[in-house]
């Protein structure tokens, strides 16, 4: 998919729309999905689990949910820019109007190393919770494990331009990224260290995860070893592109997913299913996957030395990678065997698996503790955790819960309620009442398919029909949650008592607009620093048109918007001091109005024409995206009035006027940033006029 | 007792682990941003400090800001060690030293990673 091969121009018709169009939506899902794997994470754990307690598992999926936050944006950026240059020839990726290819790769590597290690960690986590059930030992180095897994987060981050090592960038540039490549590997080796000492330390049982953990080890320290080598700018050079590159990722990304997802599976799957798996089938299924993968993959390490490229689909024979093909399509064909008898393993394990009554794998992890297979309310009580969360007794602990005897073990007003904790402490904070069951979910999807699916046949103006249908389902849905009078401390079990989550200080759905606020606005910054690399580093600038406005409408976008941001500020207080918000919110809605309509100005009477020139184009973006959230805004000041009126908010109940302000907030901010950087872009551009690139 | 003195909830511990590698992070944007925006401007021509060019002297200041300011993150934690519960089974003593390794961690990478500007070529 790199520019400019994947423009319109070299790939016509609908084919690049759909994996555009399909990768933006799923990268959106899978943020919506970061953002409630955080909020769940640091809200909502069993009380008393402070955060060193918490499974280590929970650990992985926070670091991991963190780095999807921050590392989807780019790529859904990237995407959007090329559908819609693809769409309409706005050119953001044609070198010939001030575009860059180098912008894609950015945005594409931005996104697509963390990526590796978003693979990686949640396999890592089950590594670290199955590995010391089979060792018969508890987890060594859980605060190192810690540190680790933060370290590998971030420098996940630094990596990304080792993909493009050979494109060009200045040398230092390089060594930032080399550097970080190869610092990479100490806190993954800490990782391998300590599940070593796990298994040194106790009495390991070759039971069927362990066996594929085994197969993980062999097969990922083999890949992180080439990951060093390939870090090496002087050996990247050498290896890049060639069949050595297939071999690596591959020895990563099967060692460090599949085959400890495999484990997992075989661990969790009789969670699921009540059942263990037939060990007839799952060791010859280990074996012919061990022996198929390193068959087709270790012999590429040798084609790729002799110089044999990859993404080619023949080669010329004689030069000595015929035979090492040969054995490596063999080995596939016994890799593909391995896969059809897992398949058939699992299979059999659900119809005629042998049944069993709790945690037969004697774990100490909380989710055996649950009925097997678990019913959908999971536990009937929540317990309260006073030790590291994988290390208590299941046994006992599950028909406790079960009984009634932890918290939450009783039902009122026919609520589907849980707990909220501190973040820190795990301490019970308030009762999260949850919506009841309905399928506005699955209408709201498949009107978002909808809205998709127009985009993908360039029905534009009709695609704001399932549009408007998700903004009513929208609508719609939020008449199921909150309350409409204020109440009293709930009694929650264990003598003690929390507020309805619409009274708490920190209920989850605030915290979720927080993270949706910062992945969004890492989108945001990519956007206004793709718009500056551009400036600093396409051809063919300056443009030959620039931005031609005074100073009064822009200022009165940017000022109408903070405006709107310090009105919704009002609004909030006023409701605390128990004062009618209708005021603040209609002059939030009005401010918000005047903004959305300046901007809508801005871009259609004083720019340039976007399709003339990067410049105008970038320009044209970044003003969109202020006046989107301009009306994302609006929407917030009238869904914050019509509550007011159907009764949800009072001085207690301030939670959708807290959350709604911090969008207000965020869209000041963003209104500041974008239109000042569109008035400063032609101050750059005289800078750097006369400048060669 | 986990609930000792020097406990704080909310989310704001959760920020002290990460803020050595926050400061990398910062240092690595801060650094490539201005090496980016140094070689299209043609600092590597215009005269910096100590005989350097602006260029390498830009980069050499900002590598020696993050080093400063990833140390100063690393005395800060080793003083909250110091000073808060010396229970290392705590809460708190597992925030210490989570705090403290992270710390520890990162300011290596810092160094690791950014040294290379006071000799590689900067616009090659």
């Amino acid at each position: 998919m790199y520019t400019p091969l994947s423009s319109s121009a070299h790939t016509p018709g609908i084919n690049a729309d759909v994996w555009l169009l399909g990768i933006t939506f799923v990268e959106i899902s899978a943020m919506s999905a970061a953002v409630e794997t955080l909020v769940s994470i640091l809200k909502m754990r069993a009380p008393g689990m402070s955060l060193d307690k918490m499974p280590i598992f929970a650990w992985y999926l926070l670091v991991v949910a963190a780095m999807m936050l921050l590392g989807f944006p780019p790529m859904i950026l990237g995407s959007i820019l090329l559908e819609l240059e693809r769409a309409f020839d706005l050119p953001f990726f044609d070198p010939t109007r001030g575009g860059d290819s180098l912008l894609w790769q950015h945005l594409f590597w931005l996104f697509g190393h963390p990526e590796v290690y978003i693979i990686f960690l949640p396999a890592a986590g089950a590594i670290s919770t199955v590995l010391p059930v089979f060792a018969r030992h508890r987890l060594i180095g859980y605060r190192g494990i810690v540190v680790s897994a933060i370290a590998v987060g971030f420098l996940s981050f630094g990596l990304w331009v080792h993909h493009m090592f050979a494109v060009g960038i200045p040398h230092l540039a390089l060594a930032f990224f080399s550097a970080a490549s190869a610092l990479v590997a100490i806190p993954t080796a800490v990782q391998i260290f300590a599940w070593l000492a796990t298994l040194a330390k106790g009495r390991p049982r070759m039971d069927i995860p362990m066996l594929y953990l085994s197969g993980f080890f062999l097969i990922f320290v083999m890949g992180g070893l080439t990951g060093v080598m390939l870090a090496m700018v002087p050996f990247d050079w050498q290896a890049h592109d060639t069949h050595f590159v297939v071999a690596h990722l591959h020895y990563v990304l099967v060692g460090g997913f599949v085959f400890p997802m495999l484990a997992a599976a075989y661990y969790w799957l009789p969670h699921m299913t009540g059942r263990l798996s037939v060990r007839g089938l799952s060791v010859p299924a280990f074996w012919l996957l061990l022996i198929g993968f390193n068959m087709t993959f270790s012999l590429m390490h040798l084609t790729g030395l002799k110089g044999m490229p990859r993404r080619v689909s023949t080669y010329p024979g004689g030069v000595g990678w015929d035979w090492l093909n040969l054995l490596s399509s063999v080995g596939g064909f016994v890799l593909t065997m391995g896969f059809a008898l897992f398949v058939l393993d699992v299979v059999l394990h659900i119809k005629f698996g042998k049944p069993f009554r709790r945690n037969p794998w004697k774990a100490a992890s909380l989710e055996w503790a649950t009925p097997t297979p678990p019913p959908s309310y999971a536990f009937a009580s929540l317990p309260h955790i006073s030790e590291r969360a994988d290390l208590v007794d299941p046994e006992t602990l599950g028909p406790r819960l079960a009984a009634g005897d932890g918290y939450l073990g009783l039902a009122r007003n026919n609520w589907m309620e849980s707990l909220g904790v501190d973040m820190t402490t795990g301490k019970p904070d308030q009762v999260i009442i949850l919506p009841q069951p309905s399928y506005l979910p699955l209408l709201t999807a498949l009107a978002t398919g909808g809205f998709v699916l127009c985009l993908l046949f360039k029905l534009y103006w009709v695609s704001l029909v399932p549009l408007a249908l998700v903004l009513a389902l929208f609508m719609v849905w939020t008449r199921t949650s909150g309350l409409k009078h204020d109440t009293d401390l709930l009694p929650i079990g264990r003598n003690q008592s929390a507020p309805p989550h619409v009274q708490a200080a920190q209920a989850p759905s605030y915290l979720a607009m927080v993270f949706a606020l910062v992945g969004n606005g890492t989108l945001y910054v990519s956007l206004l620093f793709g718009t500056l690399f551009l400036w600093l580093v396409a051809p063919n600038w300056p443009p030959r048109e620039l931005i031609e406005t005074g100073l009064a409408v822009p200022a009165l976008a940017v000022t109408a918007s903070l405006l709107a941001a310090g009105l919704a500020r009002r609004a909030v207080r006023a409701l605390r001091d128990s004062r009618s918000p209708v005021p603040a919110l209609l002059g939030a809605t009005i401010a918000h109005l005047t903004a959305l309509g300046a901007t809508i100005w801005l871009v259609s009477t004083a720019l340039p024409d976007p399709t003339s020139h990067a410049y105008a184009a970038t320009s044209f973006v970044v003003l969109a995206y202020c006046a989107l959230h301009n009306a994302l805004g609006l929407i917030f000041a009238v869904f914050g009035l019509w509550r007011w009126h159907d009764g949800f908010l009072s001085a207690k109940r301030t939670l959708d006027l807290r959350i709604g302000s911090r969008l207000h907030d965020y869209t000041g901010l963003a209104s500041l940033a974008g239109v000042g950087l569109v008035l400063i872009m032609p101050k750059l551009v005289a800078m750097t006029e006369g400048l060669a690139p | 007792m986990m609930e000792s003195r020097g406990i704080v909830g909310g989310g704001r511990p959760l920020l002290v682990l990460v803020s050595g590698f926050g400061v990398w992070a910062a240092a690595f944007l801060a650094l490539y941003m201005m090496l980016t925006v140094g070689c299209a401007l043609g600092w590597t021509s215009a005269p910096g400090i100590a005989g350097l060019d602006l260029q390498r002297s830009i980069q050499i200041i900002l590598f020696l800001l993050a080093v400063a300011a990833n140390a100063a993150v690393l005395i800060t934690a080793w003083k909250i060690r110091q000073r808060v519960s010396h229970d290392t089974a705590s809460l708190q003593g597992f925030l210490n030293a989570v705090g403290f390794y992270g710390a520890l961690a990162a300011l290596g990478c810092t160094i690791a990673t950014f040294l290379p500007v006071t000799t590689l070529t900067t616009c090659h």
